[in-house]
């Protein structure tokens, strides 16, 4: 009986957990540094994140190679010169939403939340804080968020010919469409 | 003297027509490419799982021809992405496809042959510019 219980009861939470856990495959991460002078735009529609509204724990990742660009030249240039793929495969996000417990799930609402976190990215980790919102219609939840870095700051030089062309600020913009994580 | 200054202008429309060319070039299609490596599925979610590093530098950027069973196919307005079956519930290989690419009969539970470009493993193992082989 007692164990009957315990087993329900740890049933019970295992599934609310679970219910808190939501997630993609699908993620779209856009890469912006364009200038006057020359459009620099990539998009990656194959991003992973997971996010547990328990917690507040959310997670992004990218694979560099998965950047798709109109010119192949620039895709070519991006990993070999650039985010040099071959070595730094990856680009990670591990971070917290500040306000978690703001969010609804079983409401239908936009809630804008702050997310802080660490940024992996061309072998450096830095702390970036983004501005995220949540939006839950139905029972579905999409998130979308933009932040800009500083191409220096994860050691991604600009050789002088082409410091014209291509901006030092980054401007990255993610969308989800999270699932349940089964 | 003259004939010179021709033959420099013509190397100078030449270099300038190629390397606008170059500058322009779309990214290739890998319909007509040779795959590097042959491979099942669960094979090739294997091989990054026991050793990611090693499968990084064996893999990446290589044309694998993967050959598995469907298990679902997502499609928005600008994508489509075959997964395929590992074994393995929570970790597929995801196939992105290529622009236009046929995958018309393809079903969940389907076989099928996909070429693509490797670009690593995070949860899933992913191939992009994918092509249905026939």
């Amino acid at each position: 009986m007692k164990k009957s219980l315990f087993l329900s009861l740890l049933m019970f939470t295992v599934m609310g957990l679970n219910a808190q856990k939501y997630f993609t495959k699908e993620g779209k991460v856009n890469f912006d540094c364009s200038t006057s002078i020359e459009k620099i735009a990539a998009v990656n529609s194959k991003a992973t994140s997971v996010v547990d509204f328990a917690t507040g724990a959310i997670e992004w990742g990218v694979l560099v190679k998965a950047f798709k660009f109109e010119k192949a030249l620039m895709q070519e240039h991006f990993n070999e010169n650039y985010m040099e793929s071959n070595t730094y495969p990856k680009a990670t996000f591990k971070g917290k939403i500040d306000n978690v417990a703001s969010i609804q799930l079983g409401k239908d609402g936009t809630y804008n939340v702050v997310i802080k976190g660490t940024l992996d990215m061309h072998g450096v980790s830095k702390p970036v804080t983004a501005n995220a919102t949540f939006v839950i219609k139905g029972g579905a939840i999409s998130a979308t968020s933009k932040i800009k870095l500083l191409l220096a700051d994860y050691n991604v030089t600009i050789p002088s010919v082409v410091k014209d062309s291509i901006s030092k600020e980054v401007t990255i913009s993610i969308a989800a469409d999270y699932s349940v994580f089964k | 003297m003259k004939k010179y200054l021709w033959l420099v202008l013509l190397l100078a429309v030449l270099g300038g027509g190629y390397g606008y060319y170059q500058y322009n070039r779309p990214v290739a299609s890998l319909e007509d490419k040779e795959a590097d490596v042959i491979l099942s599925a669960p094979d090739l979610l294997k091989v990054f799982e026991s050793n990611e590093a090693e499968a990084n530098k064996n893999y990446l950027d290589k044309v694998i021809e993967v050959k598995g069973e469907v298990t679902k196919i997502e499609a928005d307005s600008t994508k489509k992405s075959v997964y395929l079956n590992t074994g393995n519930e929570m970790s597929a290989v995801i196939c992105e496809m290529e622009a236009g690419a046929d995958t018309e009969g393809l079903t969940p539970g389907s076989s099928v042959v996909v070429k693509g470009k490797c670009t690593g493993y995070l949860m899933d193992v992913v191939l992009v510019q994918s092509v249905i082989k026939k």
